[in-house]
């Protein structure tokens, strides 16, 4: 990687405790991404990408703390800052947009007002200015008739409209880092086309380090320069997106791109990925998480230490048997 | 919404009361006719003669059918007359309008009292979990629900009076010292201030504090519960996690952010808090020997005085559906997400 | 089976009842306790005049008056009265008004609201009619207008008593007995020939014990102040009969000279008895259903 990063996530680990064992959410997760760069990170449901995300923002939940390892933004140290510090950054360094749009906005509140809320907290302008600087950031996301919207509730704007707001937000302040946690889950599929393509469009614009998190690899694949494969709390590979694709290096990640309808295949085809999650509250967990599931495991992959090791060109994997 | 659109759920909402005013005005009429015996001897009194009680008896139109009388009892009813009171002669009506103004200075302080300890308590309780408010916040709701008001009122006449004498004697209003203040609101506490009379404003509130902490207890129970419950809720929505994603200062995700949202299921629990108050209000006025409605009820009960009973349960549940018609509209015109289509 | 998107951790064992009970109650030492109280009070109740070292109504105005000492732990009241043994025996009356009342209040609500959310259709809008009747009132006063126009007896105060909860079993009950009406044991129960009745009595009923255990437990509290409430006022229970509330009522007087024993012991009664009612309810909510704990 020649770019200078951004953000350098560097072996974060994360426990949750919770009534019934600690679960350990992430371990020894270690990313980059650079100015300017879309960087996806795909996974089953509870592999521990939204944790990540929470990480960085600061915003894991009462029961989460991080174990281990270290986020640098900027050169800022994010882990080590204190809770004022963060406050200042979040909105302004770094913005993130949420999955459900519409819950994530406040049911009781103008649109336009919530914009402002965050201006108001960042930027430096006159208390007059702000109405304007919110409609401009509801233009800026193509949301038609930007000033009468800017009154409306959310109940009243459709998913894709909300998360237009959502986008206008965590834009407004102009972050070197924006987090998209599943931005276009909730949304029909018309919708969130036309929701990347603006995503994609806005972080090319400003040279924003986008980190795009979905479930979605073909979404991924789509837009994002780069893409990072988790499971089960692990990062188990990273590679640029068509090499990922034209050559995964872990039989996950193989099983993932086969198993992801990409429109052409009939449903039987679609190989399904066999067992389930492995429990994180266990005290026994083996070095690779994906193991019991694996068809290629062998003795070999149960020795400790297992560790992402490059093998090509901004590619590396976390296997001891890549295929 | 529009200002017509608001207006027309508003409307609605009045609609929806009148069902209740009909509901209440049915009962407390089968109320009286319920009387064991000849309902005539009861509203007659004690000492009255064959006479006055056939007097009474067509009157009232006991001697009709049922259907007559409650028709009677409904005319009667919209030209304010709710008979009249056994012990004074006076009618009920004029006697309870005279006393209400005792009562909602009571309650008015109590609900002040009480959601200004309840309130914040709760939002702290919610704000910082496990801490020593919030188990301060639980014991206060479990224990607070199990307080019997007039038990309460004897203990804090005992502590502050007996004991400490930081509190005047609990025989009313207004100690026999001082005169009342002229009438404007009917509060004396109000009144005197807009009269100018200090002295009296300090008199009058002095002898308000124990009836309205004792009132107040009772409900602050209710309150710091549902504040907690409510807030704990919006504090966890997705909405106030975006807020702090944001970096929004903590005043503003815990004020305008959660509590603004955490305010309207506390709104409508204090329709439920009301109806405990207006009971509670009896027990209360009783201990204190407050001047105020319920006293005159309780008077009345005890002196047989059937009309004077019947027109205290009927302005109680007039004033109590009109309460909560007045939280309904509050709470449609605040909530925006309210709608016509609902 | 398409285990590819499947969410996180296998789910843990099922626990039994009794390990959860266990679980619950380890983790509640307070229900422990309210148990215990309850269970003491309940006993005073049972056994009263048994235990009471004197008797209850034998006045003796020659040591009226006393404060609490060793021959009278209570002290005596202004007509020399052993305060000690009328609380003792005044629970049984408390209880017993309360208990009625909670039963009365409880059957018939249940009734109404099971068979409103059953049926559904007039007999739901009948039902809700009367609840929002009662519920327009504020309960304590519409419990006071009952009282004097029916009579000033204590079978009154147990009616009033139970007209007034009333709403709150019937509410319960119709909304539990809604959610289960289409659910497949009571569906088979109607197919296999039941007529409507059975088939809500033994079927519905039962199933709906549960949360309905838990509004009786934590409506008992509130109807023994009602109760004391309406006494105290000077309706239903007359002195001499030693009750809780009266008893209040009498030492009002007294308590503003100083002899602060003869309301403080029946009032102090009075609130363990109505804490230790909610405590278990709660603790029976937090057993049974623990999303609605608040």
């Amino acid at each position: 990687m020649n770019k200078p990063a951004l953000l350098h996530m560097d072996r974060l680990s994360v426990e949750f405790r919770t009534r019934t064992g600690v679960v350990k959410a992430l371990e020894d997760v270690s990313l980059r991404v650079a100015r300017g760069e879309i960087v996806g990170v795909v996974g089953e449901s509870g592999s521990g990408k939204s944790v990540m995300a929470h990480a960085i923002m600061g915003i894991l939940d009462r029961a989460g703390r991080v174990t281990a390892g270290s986020i640098v933004l900027g050169g800022m140290d994010l882990l080590g800052a204190s809770e004022a510090d963060l406050r200042d950054v979040r909105g302004r360094e770094v913005s993130m947009i949420f999955q459900s749009p519409r819950t994530a906005l406040n049911p009781i509140r103008q649109v336009g007002r919530q914009i402002e809320d965050v201006l108001r907290r960042h930027a430096a302008i006159t208390r007059r200015q702000l109405p304007r600087r919110a409609v401009e950031a509801l233009s800026r996301v193509r949301i038609p008739d930007p000033a009468k919207r800017y009154h409306s509730y959310p109940f009243e704007l459709s998913g894709g409209l909300c998360q237009r707001v959502g986008i206008a937000t965590a834009l407004a302040c102009e972050p070197s880092l924006l987090i998209a946690d599943e931005p276009t889950t909730g949304l029909d599929v018309t919708t969130q086309a036309t929701i990347m393509d603006l995503l994609r469009e806005l972080a090319v614009g400003r040279r924003m380090a986008t980190l795009l998190i979905t479930h979605d690899l073909h979404l991924a694949a789509e837009v994002c320069d780069r893409i990072i494969v988790m499971h089960a709390g692990h990062v188990i590979e990273s590679a640029p997106t068509a090499k990922l694709f034209r050559e995964p290096s872990h039989p996950y990640t193989a099983k993932l791109i086969a198993a992801t309808p990409s429109g052409q295949e009939s449903i039987d085809a679609i190989a399904a990925i066999p067992g389930s999650l492995p429990d994180l509250r266990a005290t026994n967990l083996p070095p690779c998480r994906f193991a019991y599931r694996c068809d290629r495991h062998t003795r070999t992959c149960d020795r400790p230490s297992l560790t992402l090791t490059a093998v090509g060109e901004g590619h590396e994997v976390a296997c001891r048997r890549p295929l | 919404m529009s200002p017509s659109g608001k207006i027309a759920l508003v409307g609605r909402r009045l609609v929806h009361a009148v069902p209740s005013i009909v509901g209440v005005v049915v009962v407390t009429f089968l109320l009286t006719r319920a009387l064991p015996g000849d309902p005539a001897v009861y509203f007659a009194g004690v000492a009255a003669d064959e006479e006055s009680i056939a007097e009474i008896r067509s009157q009232l139109g006991l001697d009709r059918g049922l259907l007559e009388q409650f028709g009677f009892y409904v005319r009667d009813l919209l030209h304010g007359d709710l008979g009249h009171s056994l012990n004074t002669g006076r009618p009920v009506l004029e006697e309870i309008a005279a006393r209400l103004p005792a009562s909602l200075e009571l309650t008015l302080f109590a609900l002040l009292f009480a959601l200004g300890i309840a309130v914040p308590l709760g939002v702290l309780a919610a704000v910082r979990q496990d801490s020593w408010i919030d188990h301060l916040c639980r014991l206060v709701v479990t224990a607070g629900v199990s307080l019997p008001t007039f038990f309460t009122g004897l203990l804090l006449i005992y502590v502050f009076y007996y004991l400490l004498g930081w509190a005047p004697s609990p025989l009313g209003r207004l100690d026999l010292l001082y005169v009342d203040p002229p009438a404007v609101t009917g509060l004396y506490t109000v009144d005197s201030l807009l009269d100018g009379d200090l002295e009296t404003f300090r008199a009058a509130l002095a002898q308000l504090i124990l009836p309205a902490i004792t009132l107040g207890l009772f409900v602050l129970a209710p309150i710091a519960r549902m504040t907690r419950a409510s807030m704990l809720e919006a504090l966890g929505s997705e909405f106030v996690t975006t807020a702090r994603a944001h970096g929004l200062g903590r005043g503003t995700v815990l004020l305008t952010y959660a509590f603004r949202n955490a305010l309207l299921p506390l709104l409508t629990t204090l329709g439920m808090v009301f109806s405990f108050m207006l009971g509670a209000n009896v027990l209360v006025e009783r201990v204190f020997s407050w001047p105020g409605i319920g006293s005159f009820a309780v008077d009345a009960l005890v002196a047989s005085d059937y009309a004077a009973v019947q027109g205290f349960v009927l302005v109680m549940a007039v004033l109590f559906v009109l309460l909560n018609l007045f939280i309904d509209i509050l709470y449609t015109l605040t909530d925006p997400r309210v709608r016509l289509d609902k | 089976m398409s285990e590819t998107l499947q969410a996180v951790a296998s789910p843990p064992a099922q626990n039994s009842l009794r390990r959860h009970f266990a679980h619950v109650m380890g983790e509640n030492p307070i229900t422990m306790i309210a148990l215990a109280l309850f269970a003491l009070l309940l006993a005073v109740a049972v056994l009263g005049p048994a235990i009471a070292p004197y008797d209850p109504w034998a006045s003796d105005t020659s040591s009226a008056l006393q404060p609490p000492s060793l021959q009278h732990w209570f002290g005596t009241d202004h007509v020399g009265r052993d305060v000690l043994s009328r609380v003792i025996v005044a629970a049984r009356l408390d209880f017993g008004i309360a208990l009625s009342a909670v039963f009365l209040s409880f059957a018939a609500g249940a009734s109404l609201g099971c068979m409103a959310g059953y049926y559904g259709g007039w007999w739901d809008v009948a039902v809700g009619r009367l609840t929002d009747t009662i519920m327009s009132f504020p309960l304590f006063v519409l419990a006071m207008g009952i009282v004097a126009a029916a009579g000033n007896t204590v079978e009154n105060i147990v009616y009033a008593t139970a007209i007034i909860n009333l709403p709150f079993y019937a509410r319960v009950a119709r909304a539990e007995a809604n959610v289960r009406r289409d659910a497949a044991y009571i569906v088979a129960a109607r197919l296999a020939g039941n007529s409507d009745s059975r088939v809500l009595l033994f079927h519905l009923f039962p199933n709906i014990m549960p949360p309905m255990m838990v509004q009786i437990s934590l409506n008992m509290g509130w109807a023994i102040l009602n109760a004391a409430g309406l006494s105290f006022i000077g309706l239903g229970v007359r002195p001499p009969t030693p009750e809780w509330g009266i008893m209040v009522a009498e030492g009002a007087s007294y308590i503003i000279s100083g002899e602060w024993w003869l309301a403080l012991f029946p009032g102090g009664a009075l609130m363990l008895a109505v804490f230790s009612f909610n405590l278990l309810g709660d603790g029976l909510r937090d057993l049974i259903d623990p999303q609605r704990r608040t």
